[in-house]
């Protein structure tokens, strides 16, 4: 059943978002909308270039220069993160919502051991208390991230660390503010498959105790299915589909989302040949009118082509957007 | 032959946007537009030499007594020097000569010291590190002083201060390649080659090399502005060019000396220099924005 | 069946130089002594984690890194063996496509050069007829005439693959090397690319030996899976016995590894692995396993290295627990 686990804690709806670049104006987002509840992880899957990161990218306010947010809402904790002063959002970033990026080396300063940098951002937080009482705390954090025997590993540089433990650390890190809401980047995709298992264990473990909310953007969908409670599958810029995760592999609605599953590779499919989604990822400096998947949908109808599908709710908490849904969820508009 | 025609077509469209790329990079950036118009300037002045100056012969070096160090007027635009001669027409003639000598020393020196960063780079090892071992000790030297030590052994003249710092500046073109080398030869698409079973100097050659060539290009382009600059300063010291051609830098020799009361005579030459430089510069930094392929087809996420 | 690859007590040993005056202070030791054969027209799978040393024993055979000892026929040409112009010949028959298509192939190319290097380098055709060949080849892997004038920058992922692939069959090799040929692609791009894979196995005759850290693709495609860890082989045996019936502690831990999209029931619970996968530099004594195995029996395991025996037909282990056949 769809998780009623909390408030709202973000709310993005109608995000916009173009990139103005030598070849033209890319149109990244176009809608983007999605909710997400406190204590509760939500999936946010796709292809390269569907748009994920650029959404992240776009509510922490980090688009490069030649982005422009050309309209839409996050609402966290009740402000609108697109229209905060930029001093506000420095404040919200890091603290009440940490982020967690797919590369553990390149998000820690290669220079000061990990202790120096736990401390420095413990300062950050907890600006009262001393040197002896901050070095417990990160002794907590690295903890909580199961490192084993933390105070050796407060007098590490970070290259002396595997890339599984400095995956902790990052995550340990990122406890540190003790966040509404953590961002998680393909926090695994660098890691060996039985350091992912680790990592995923801990951050079940983590969720659990902690009830933490996490985004988690990921294209590993073995990964949505252990660690998600929703999904929202994105596509060339828009969300078409948000279900419970139970819902989306079990009974997926949009045919992108249908041709997804069915193309993983697995040892059942053995001897057969892969189903694959026809043609290609759009460009979207040029994308194609209407829905932007027509042009590779085996269901698409003339009006495909000529309007983009709102996202309906078809079930209890299970939207999609679609023209081919059942007709009793147009009349509820 | 209709699919071989087709093929040349395709291709022929491919090579237009090319173009079109790196010549939208250059034109659009108002700084390089702006050293692209100092330089073209210059190398038109240059080649139009004798039909642009007003006083070709006297910039040759025929005297004309009468004139002597006359100030700037509207018919000696920068002046006279002090044998008559008109100070602009020598700059026009002394626009071919810097050019032409910057381009011999930096292309000299590159054909020079780029194979053998290349190769030193690539092979590695032995090879490599006796390259290396000789392209330090040259760089151990302050270049102008072993260019002027080159240059005062060979004696003074235009071919023999070209010599010194082609054999000064090859080093330094032998690091960047190198280094360049270095980076490139653990690269996949190398690996890929030596895989394929292509031969050792053809994957210098097809691979190393091109990837050198874009710093180098970057770096090449600002040196013609200093190599104008060292060409100048040795004819300055009397090691370069000798009367009566009419090299900048020996203008400004002589000139220093009328300097006080005749400023015109070492101010012109060395704003001609300046000019050219401060053009180099720019366009030096344009090309490297189109010369990366990265860079010049820029996507995002 | 014919055995195309027969590798022998193989070993790649990378000396480790420190100390302010470099001194050798010991050896990575890539591959430990690997021991295996891939027979002609098989898919082989070759699967490990970061430190398995699979890389390492796959650019060995290519040549691209000099084994320190051991023997490697192919062919029955012993590669380590012969001089270059031999050698030469000999990489005609073997080619390889690695993971990341952008970076193995040179950007400042065209498409038709890349694909002409093959040809420049061991054949002796004109130009034109390098143009053909390679249009042709651009067909076979689903590329078009437009592609061939384009630079790899210019192309998706799924279609620089099918360059580098398009390259490595341009001699018509008999053994392709796909070195995680798939793993840097989006999953449904990975699927075209696979059934690309698989239809031009049979349609030439190819035989593949399939490096990977992603199992479903290994149990899709691989007739055979050999499983390494820290630079030796701890498992060999058909799909079905590896991937139904794992019998070393670590094939079991990384099947169950991999989070499941489709979890059946009768999965058993999560096998998760402590500590992080020591470096090849300095590898555990006796079974290198045992410092993170749940089945760890005593003090045999970390004293004692278990070689690898035949526990069922072709099948081999190299663990303790069993005893050969």
């Amino acid at each position: 059943m769809a998780s009623k686990t909390g408030e709202m804690l973000l709310s993005v709806s109608d995000l916009v978002v173009q990139f103005h670049t030598l070849d033209g104006v890319v149109h990244a987002l176009n809608g983007v909308g999605f909710d997400l509840r406190r204590g509760e992880v939500l999936g946010l899957v796709g292809e390269t270039g569907c748009g994920k990161t650029a959404t992240t990218l776009a509510m922490l306010r980090l688009l490069p220069e030649n982005a422009e947010i050309v309209q839409g809402h996050a609402y966290f904790e009740g402000r609108d993160l697109l229209t905060e002063p930029p001093h506000k959002i420095a404040k919200i970033r890091g603290r009440k919502i940490s982020m967690i990026f797919q590369d553990p080396a390149s998000s820690m300063n290669p220079l000061f051991r990990i202790g120096t940098q736990l401390i420095d951002v413990l300062k950050e937080y907890y600006p009262e208390r001393g040197e002896k009482e901050l070095e417990s705390i990160a002794h907590e954090k690295l903890s909580m991230a199961e490192l084993p025997d933390p105070a050796s590993v407060m007098r590490l540089f970070p290259h002396e660390l595997s890339g599984g433990m400095q995956q902790r650390v990052i995550m340990a890190i990122a406890l540190c503010s003790s966040p509404s809401l953590i961002i998680a980047d393909e926090p695994t995709t660098a890691l060996d498959v039985t350091i992912q298992a680790q990592i995923l264990a801990l951050l079940r473990k983590l969720k659990e105790a902690l009830r933490l909310s996490v985004l988690l953007i990921t294209h590993n969908l073995g990964l949505v299915r252990e660690l998600c409670d929703r999904v929202a599958i994105m596509y060339a810029g828009s969300i078409v589909e948000v279900a419970d995760v139970q819902q989306v592999f079990r009974n997926p609605k949009h045919p992108y989302t249908r041709g997804l599953l069915s193309s993983i590779v697995s040892g059942r499919l053995r001897g057969q040949t892969l189903h694959h989604i026809h043609g290609m990822v759009p460009s979207l400096i040029n994308p194609p009118s209407g829905c932007r998947f027509h042009p590779r949908c085996p269901y698409a109808i003339p009006v495909c082509k000529d309007r983009a599908p709102e996202l309906l709710e078809i079930e209890p908490g299970h939207s999609v957007a679609c023209f081919n849904m059942p007709k009793e969820a147009w009349w509820r508009v | 032959m209709m699919e071989s025609s087709a093929l040349t077509g395709s291709q022929k469209r491919q090579r237009f946007r090319d173009i079109r790329i790196i010549l939208r990079l250059l034109v659009g950036n108002p700084l390089s537009l702006a050293g692209l118009a100092i330089i073209t300037l210059f190398i038109l002045v240059a080649a139009g030499g004798p039909y642009v100056a007003p006083f070709p012969r006297e910039a040759e070096g025929a005297p004309d007594l009468p004139h002597q160090l006359l100030p700037p007027s509207s018919q000696y635009l920068f002046g006279t020097d002090e044998l008559g001669r008109d100070i602009f027409s020598r700059i026009i003639f002394g626009a071919r000569i810097s050019l032409l000598t910057s381009a011999i020393v930096v292309v000299s020196a590159i054909a020079l010291g780029l194979p053998l960063g290349a190769v030193a780079g690539y092979y590695g090892e032995k090879l490599g590190a006796v390259i290396m071992r000789i392209t330090d000790m040259f760089l151990a030297f302050p270049p102008l002083l072993l260019a002027l030590a080159v240059a005062a052994t060979l004696g003074g003249s235009m071919i023999n201060a070209l010599i010194a710092l082609i054999v000064t500046w090859w080093p330094w073109y032998t690091r960047l390649a190198y280094s360049q080398a270095l980076a490139t030869r653990n690269l996949p698409y190398v690996e890929a080659a030596r895989a394929i079973g292509v031969a050792d100097p053809t994957i210098v050659a097809r691979h190393i090399l091109p990837a050198t060539l874009a710093p180098i290009l970057v770096q090449a382009t600002l040196d013609l502005g200093s190599a104008i600059i060292a060409v100048a300063s040795l004819s300055f010291l009397g090691l370069g060019a000798q009367p009566p051609t009419p090299d900048w830098g020996l203008m400004v020799n002589t000139g220093k000396t009328y300097f006080l009361q005749h400023w015109w005579y070492a101010t012109f030459p060395g704003l001609a220099i300046l000019a050219l430089v401060v053009g180099f510069n720019l366009l030096g930094d344009a090309i490297r924005e189109s010369i990366d392929p990265k860079l010049s087809r820029r996507r995002l996420i | 069946m014919t055995q195309l690859v027969d590798v022998q007590g193989l070993k790649v040993y990378f000396p480790i130089r420190s100390g302010a005056i470099p001194r050798l202070t010991g050896y990575v030791k890539a591959v430990d002594d690997v021991t295996l054969n891939i027979n002609a027209g098989e898919v082989f799978g070759l699967v490990g984690e970061s430190g398995s040393g699979k890389t390492t024993l796959a650019r060995a055979i290519l040549r691209l890194v000099t084994p320190t000892s051991g023997q490697i026929l192919f062919d029955n040409v012993d590669l380590l063996k012969i001089g270059k112009s031999e050698l030469k010949r000999a990489r005609e028959h073997m080619q390889v496509v690695f993971q990341n298509p952008f970076l193995s192939l040179n950007p400042r190319m065209t498409v038709r050069n890349l694909i002409a290097e093959p040809f420049k380098a061991h054949r002796k055709i004109s130009e034109e007829e390098i143009t053909q060949r390679a249009l042709r080849l651009l067909k076979l892997v689903g590329l078009s005439e437009e592609h061939l004038w384009k630079y790899s920058i210019e192309l998706s992922g799924g279609q620089a693959q099918r360059v580098c692939i398009a390259r490595a069959l341009a001699l018509e090799p008999k053994l392709v090397i796909l070195d995680e040929p798939t793993s840097s692609l989006d999953v449904s791009v990975q699927a075209q690319i696979l059934n690309l894979l698989k239809e031009l196995q049979k349609t030439l005759g190819l035989t593949y030996l399939l490096i990977t850290h992603d199992l479903g693709v290994v149990e899709y495609i691989a007739d055979r899976v050999a499983v390494m860890y820290l630079g030796q082989i701890v498992e060999v045996g058909t799909f079905e016995q590896v991937f139904r019936k794992p019998a070393h502690p670590y094939t079991e831990a990384l099947l169950s590894a991999v989070p499941k999209v489709d979890p059946t029931p009768s999965e058993k619970q999560r096998i998760i692995l402590g500590g992080s996968i020591p470096s090849p530099a300095n590898p555990p004594s006796g079974c290198r396993f045992h410092t993170r195995c749940h089945k760890y029996i005593g003090d045999v395991c970390r004293d004692v290295e278990p070689p690898l025996i035949m526990i069922e037909g072709e099948r081999r282990v190299g663990c303790h627990l069993y005893k050969s056949s």
